[in-house]
């Protein structure tokens, strides 16, 4: 080793850091001193290591010499288990002339009323001295019977392999009953483009992506059927008794000694020993996974290793051996095969989300294993439901809901792009194109998508109308068109009302608001804020007209500690004296706030309400209300800037300074209860610039889903505010990107052109599945589209009646930023899909099961 | 006027402490009449009314868990939701084609079946504690009670039992509750709706799984509350799991650097924070186990006994005459020192015997006082010398009295507490509270049978009780030690220690995300557990 030139003295530990790891080079220092005086290799233990010294030479000739005066004894045989065979060299088998013995019990094979051995079993009896074995009428010894059934495994040698021998005999003597494995030797061939199982189960795509695994698992039979059915046809022809017996024998069935051992139904074997020699090399994953595939659970697989007659055993259950074969059921998938697991994981995820998309989409009602209903048409919200486990979907999921996230719509369609891009492309890789020069093309194709899409575009204006049109494009791929109708009013006049001209939109100043309501749905638009919380004291006015609102970030709680006698304190004094200058404090702060109150309400009949984001306890609240102040506490963080918005007024951390111009105002200031909720509507008020929308659904998953489309809806009338652009909806787009591609491609050099052609192609999954959706014939709707569009018109797809409409006539408009966001997005997820070309999955998981049982 | 507190249950393994600690509150309107009017417990629950105006008593309480782990559990109350199943069909929303997918029902073992049939009061107590052992998988499986819909939250972006991406590091936590849309659902829409109704609340109370991500979401919690109410108290008990088999080498450094990480923020936020290890017999030293416990394994039983220990800890507080307040207990045990990290050690059972007086238990065998289990130090328990304070519960012990087999004299509830009081004295110069509580621990049907077979039906010790005999254990005596001691100086000393094992492996897991931690920030947090360290030395 070449660190004997570095004393263990001089090794400078790395400068990571002073002592944190200082400890991690410490080791590598211990493991290089004691390297040097240890020997390279050392199997098992030694009693000793040569050390030259006399005595030691000494023991070393004593016991060689014991082991010859052994090996020079006698060997007897008693009669009464000495059993006679004859060899039978044509067909590599003895015939047993004279059965003695409980050898038997694990040996041999019967046949017709005859029993034959295996060359491994005579030889095995042989050197145990319990069988004579004839041959050409002569009797062979020992060393006859080894040179005569052994071969050395060269080709074309059908005679048992020493080293087989050797594995065999070895186990054999521990005592273990040992059977040729009936199981094929070969690895299993891989099972490609296996296609998903159409109808999936949406919780667990899961289940759909595990049939996708690249080994396919069979239970193994454990039939066993040794002795076929034979003639009355004395062996002695030239047929061979024992089927498996003219193939190269590699692998046993081994088995724990137990009572009652039957041969003809031994159960499933303990152990699975492949045979090999030391300087084969070692069975790949792929052959392993193949043994593996065929034990059942209870079986370990054991490599055994002859080493010039040692037999030493590999355990592949045993992560001490080799890091990559620690885990025997890795899984590892290569070049083509990865892109094909990718594609059908994509397709898979395309089946389930196709039929969302557009207005005649499928409604999917979800109903988990508790019980738990989810409605939804919105495919991020399926995704999300979704316990994708599959990699490969997963990422695709991700990449598709943060489209959702950035532009808040297009989810599904993105989906489905990503698995078309694939599945176009991968037509061409099967004609023998490399992925890579596909993805060139897709780069190209997406630039100049991008660059039509500028094109394309359209200048909107920010007028109610447009913003109508736009919001009820979204909705009715959401909800019912009633519902939808119904919505786009109080979403477009939320958003008009938070919009101010040149600065960003914060939706967020649109508060949400649920209410739980036994028969009825209705959604309206509050120009106010509704609060989820109430007064909490029964003296409270709960309805005020013409109110002050003053909005408070102060406590209003004292620290009232009941203090037990005879605890100790080392300060209590100190405390009692700290509580109540608190009470006192607060106190103070209730008497500003009310001399505040009558300064402001003097001499009118204005109400006085307080919003405060802190606590108010009962004392305090009791005061207020004899002052006849309607007050709230804990108000969420966010309602202090929307009621500044709403109501006017500055929101206030102190009471020291309270001037009537921080003070907001509003009509109406009340209370709804329903059930144990309370609601407090500030309704009334001058120009709002933060509204609520308030939803009433008859249960938990109505208003889940209604919410969903208004985010959505929401989302879409900001977009197109900001954006100043529209795309006409319908598909339109994608059959004229696709049209422009076409005739773009042709100006494409070389074979990326390919990738162009896949890219274009590709787009038009989006008409196809609104169509089939709608219950038309795809191939009579897409031509009847690219007619129209060659004659120079713009089209869309009218889903009412299977024909072509002018989108822009019928105010259907898509976001321009979902689809720029989409365009690139799937281009660049496509891509790196493509240019996969190895999957490792560590399967824990699979062992942990295979523990379990 | 209740002094309302907040329970928190953030993670799966606090879940399962923190659904036997609901069971055991269930199991007290079980057993109405015993002990009277002794507990509050509105202090926990909270009174309110659905839609339909039915009444509901639901617990104050939020929880935490990772999608996929809820199982038979309904997000949505069956409390909160209309009853009739013809509403569920009809989908009033869309006009199209309506695909349904229903999963298949997950099945419900014998014990939720049971909650389901309409409840025949049987005389003979029942338990389904060995059916239970065999069939818990996730918490909801031995789960009595109904919870407000605004309790159960799942995680987003994490699935339960997944391999592949594990919510494994603190700072996947941190970043959790760094997600806007998520960190507003949890404490705009429910962390405040459950605080909003307090009049008088005096704090909170989490149970925090420390080794996995949850203890960086219960890090940002604690920051939230300390910042959002410095005043109120935040009591947090951080629960190992103990290791599994499969764990590796790298994935024991990341659970100890979660729970390093956790003491370190909880220390600065929480007015105490207990460090909990699970006790099953295979993490315990010889000689620190109870002998009266049989051997526990599961997560199923362990848990149960963290849950009776916690919930006897916090008794006081509950009670309905002059309790103390969250803040006083924690005065006491820091003996009004600014320390916040405290161990606790449960007496489960409290070793009351059939036919000789409850003193009796009072007795050092060989240096220890072998009934006790230290659920923070893992030691074999003696009186562990000095304290800078303490708060010691004992209860049940005059209720089983009166079940003795002869006649003994009732003790009174202040004789035991003195009893208590003189014989903690004896060992140290403790300062404290002691209280003695009438109530005994209920041991309803869903608590494991964790005891040995010396203890019979009453809680009692009987040492001619055959093993064999059928009638499960319904009620014991139990006391609860929660106390700060140099001896936790350890702990730091531990915690502050893996972050040597800190390797590229380990910190590129750390480093990703918003709030990834980079070298300055690992010394820190090092340099402020060596500080905590000297901090218990004096």
């Amino acid at each position: 080793m070449s660190s004997t030139k570095n004393p263990p003295t001089t090794v400078a530990p790395p400068s990571v850091d002073e002592d944190g790891d200082a400890d991690g080079a410490a080791d590598y220092r211990w493991l290089l001193s004691e390297n040097q005086s240890q020997p390279a290799l050392v199997r098992g233990s030694k009693d000793f290591a040569p050390d030259g010294s006399e005595r030691q030479a000494q023991a070393l000739t004593d016991a060689r010499d014991a082991l010859c005066s052994v090996l020079q004894e006698e060997r007897r045989a008693s009669n009464r288990s000495l059993s006679q065979a004859i060899w039978l060299p044509s067909q590599n088998l003895a015939r047993v002339t004279v059965q003695k013995g409980t050898a038997y019990q694990n040996m041999g094979t019967t046949v017709g009323g005859e029993t034959f051995l295996l060359p491994e079993e005579v030889l095995f009896m042989v050197e145990r001295n319990t069988l004579l074995l004839t041959h050409c009428g002569g009797l062979l010894s020992v060393q006859h019977a080894f040179d005569l059934l052994l071969g050395k495994g060269a080709p074309g040698d059908e005679r048992l392999d020493v080293d087989v021998y050797l594995v065999y005999a070895f186990l054999k003597r521990l005592g273990y009953a040992v059977f040729r494995s009936e199981r094929r030797h070969a690895p299993p061939t891989i099972n490609r483009g296996i296609k998903p199982p159409s109808p999936l189960g949406l919780f667990e795509v899961g289940q759909v992506f595990r049939s996708l695994q690249i080994i396919p698992r069979q239970p193994i039979s454990h039939s066993t059927s040794p002795a076929p059915p034979l003639s009355t046809s004395p062996p002695m022809q030239h047929s061979n008794p024992l089927r498996h017996e003219h193939r190269s024998v590699h692998a046993f069935d081994v088995f724990k000694p137990r009572p009652r051992f039957r041969k003809s139904d031994p159960g499933p074997p303990d152990f699975f020993v492949v045979a090999q020699r030391v300087f084969d090399p070692l069975p790949d994953m792929h052959t392993l996974r193949g043994f593996l595939a065929q034990t059942s659970p209870t079986t370990q697989l054991k490599i055994a290793v002859t080493d010039s007659g040692n037999v030493s055993f590999l355990a592949f259950s045993e992560p001490a051996n080799l890091v990559l074969l620690a885990n025997p059921k890795a899984e590892v998938a290569r070049q083509g095969q990865a892109l094909g697991i990718n594609i059908t994981a994509a397709a898979g995820l395309q089946d389930v989300l196709r039929s969302n998309l557009g207005p005649k989409g499928t409604q999917k009602m979800l109903v988990g294993g508790a019980g738990d209903i989810k409605l939804t048409k919105d495919g991020k919200v399926l995704l999300t439901e979704m316990q994708i486990q599959n990699p490969t979907a997963a990422m695709i999921a991700r990449a598709a809901t943060a489209q959702d996230e950035v532009t808040g719509d297009g989810t599904t369609s993105n989906v489905l792009l990503i698995a078309e891009l694939l599945k176009q492309a991968e037509r061409f890789i099967a004609e023998g194109l490399h992925p890579r020069v596909i993805t060139e093309g897709f780069d190209i194709a997406k630039k100049e998508a991008l660059e039509f899409l500028e094109k394309y575009k359209v200048k909107s204006d920010v007028d109610r109308e447009t913003l109508l049109n736009v919001a009820r494009t979204s909705l009715r791929t959401k909800v019912r068109q009633e519902v939808a109708d119904a919505l786009m009013e109080a979403i477009v006049d939320a958003v008009l009302c938070i919009h101010k001209d040149g600065q960003p939109i914060d939706l967020h100043m649109v508060e949400i608001m649920k209410m739980q309501h036994k028969n009825d749905t209705d959604t309206k638009l509050v120009r106010g804020l509704v609060m989820d919380h109430g007064a909490r004291h029964p003296d409270m006015p709960k309805r005020v007209e013409d109110a002050f609102i003053l909005t408070l970030n102060v406590s209003l709680e004292y620290e009232k500690s009941e203090i037990n006698s005879g605890f100790f304190y080392s300060s209590a004094e100190q405390r009692e004296k700290l509580v109540e200058s608190e009470r006192r404090f607060v106190d103070a702060k209730l008497a500003k706030i009310v001399e505040f109150k009558k300064t402001v309400c003097e001499g009118n009949k204005k109400g006085f309400v307080i919003i405060n984001q802190k606590g108010i306890d009962p004392l305090s609240l009791d005061v207020l209300a004899k002052n006849g102040i309607m007050a709230l506490r804990r108000a969420k963080r966010r309602n202090m800037e929307r009621l500044q918005l709403c109501c006017g007024g500055t929101a206030q951390n102190s009471v020291e300074d309270l001037t009537p111009d921080i003070l907001g105002h509003a009509g109406l200031v009340y209370e709804h209860v329903l059930g144990e909720e309370k609601f407090t509507f500030v309704e009334d008020v001058k120009n709002p610039q933060s509204v609520t929308i308030l939803i009433t659904g008859p249960n938990a998953h109505t208003i889940v889903q209604i919410n969903d489309a208004i985010r959505d809806g929401l989302r879409a009338v900001k977009n197109t505010i900001e954006d100043g652009f529209l795309i006409p909806g319908a598909a339109a787009f994608q059959i004229a990107l696709h049209a422009h591609l076409m005739k773009f491609k042709d100006s494409v050099k070389g074979r990326p052109k390919m990738g162009v052609q896949a890219f274009a192609d590709a787009m038009l999954i989006i008409p196809k599945v609104l169509a089939s959706n709608g219950g038309f014939d795809v191939q009579d709707v897409l031509v009847a589209l690219q007619e129209e569009h060659a004659a120079g018109h713009n089209v869309g797809i009218d889903l009412t009646t299977g024909e072509t409409l002018d989108p822009v006539a019928e105010g259907i408009w898509d976001n321009y930023r979902v689809h720029r966001h989409m365009l690139h997005s799937c281009a660049v997820i496509a891509s790196n899909f493509l240019l996969v070309d190895e999957m490792m999955r560590a399967g824990r998981s699979s062992l942990r099961q295979s523990n379990a049982e | 006027m209740p002094k309302e507190i907040v329970t928190l249950q953030l993670g799966h393994t606090a879940n399962f402490v923190g659904t036997h600690f609901w069971n055991i509150q269930n199991s007290y309107f079980n057993f109405e009449n015993e002990g009277g009017e002794e507990l509050d417990h509105d202090v926990l629950y909270r009174a309110g009314r659905n839609v339909y105006g039915d009444d509901t008593y639901t617990p104050r309480l939020l929880i935490l868990d990772l999608k996929g782990s809820l199982k038979t559990l309904k997000r949505v109350s069956p409390l909160y939701e209309a009853g009739a199943e013809g509403d569920d069909n009809t989908v009033s929303t869309w006009s199209g084609r309506v695909e349904k997918h229903v999963q298949e029902p997950y099945k419900k073992n014998d014990f939720l079946k049971s909650l389901d049939e309409e409840t025949t009061t049987s005389e003979e107590p029942v338990s389904f504690s060995s059916h239970l052992e065999q069939s818990v998988t996730v918490w909801s499986d031995f789960n009595n009670l109904f919870y407000h819909p605004k309790t159960v939250v799942e995680l987003p972006h994490f699935l339960h039992d997944d391999d592949q991406n594990p919510f494994s590091a603190f700072t996947q936590g941190l970043d959790v509750m760094g997600d806007p849309d998520f960190r507003d659902d949890i404490l705009e829409e429910r962390l405040r709706f459950f605080v909003e109704e307090c009049d008088s609340l005096q704090g909170f109370n989490l149970m925090a799984d420390a080794v996995d991500g949850f203890a960086g979401v219960t890090a940002s919690l604690l920051e939230y509350i300390s910042d959002e109410f410095p005043k109120k108290s935040a009591m947090t008990f951080g629960i190992h799991k103990p290791s599994s088999k499969e764990d590796t080498n790298k994935s024991h450094t990341v659970a100890a650097i979660n729970s390093a990480l956790l003491m370190d923020a909880a220390a600065k936020n929480s007015s105490l924070y207990v460090p909990l290890y699970a006790p099953t017999t295979a993490s315990c030293p010889s000689g620190a186990w109870s002998k009266y416990l049989r051997h526990l394994s599961s997560p199923y039983q362990w848990s149960a006994h963290l849950a009776a220990s916690i919930e006897t800890a916090l008794l006081p507080v509950r009670l309905k005459t002059s309790p103390p307040q969250l803040e006083s207990l924690t005065q006491l045990i820091s003996g009004g020192s600014s320390r916040t990290v405290a161990a606790l050690a449960s007496g489960l059972p409290f070793p009351l015997h059939q036919d000789a007086p409850f003193s009796k238990a009072f007795t050092v065998e060989k240096g220890r006082i072998p009934w006790m289990l230290d659920l923070t130090l893992r030691v074999p328990y003696d009186q562990l010398g000095e304290e800078y304070g303490q708060c010691c519960v004992v209860r049940g012990v005059s209720e089983l009295s009166r079940r003795q087999s002869e006649n003994q004299r009732l003790p009174t509830k202040s004789e035991v507490q003195e009893a208590l009081a003189s014989f903690l004295e004896s060992s140290s110069s403790t300062r404290g509270q002691c209280y003695a509580i009438e109530k005994p621990m209920p041991i309803g049907e869903s608590f494991p049978q964790i005891f040995s077979s010396q203890i019979d039906e009453n809680g009692l010790i009987n040492n001619t009780r055959s093993a064999t005999s059928k009638s499960p254990t319904t009620r014991v005596a139990m006391l609860t030690r929660l106390k700060m001691s140099p001896h936790l100086k350890d702990i730091f000393v531990n915690a502050s220690s893996i972050f040597k094992k800190v390797n590229v492996p380990i910190s590129v897991l750390y480093e990703k995300g918003d709030h990834g931690l980079n070298r300055e920030d690992w010394m820190a947090v090092k340099e402020s557990l060596q500080e905590l360290a000297d901090s218990y030395e004096d």
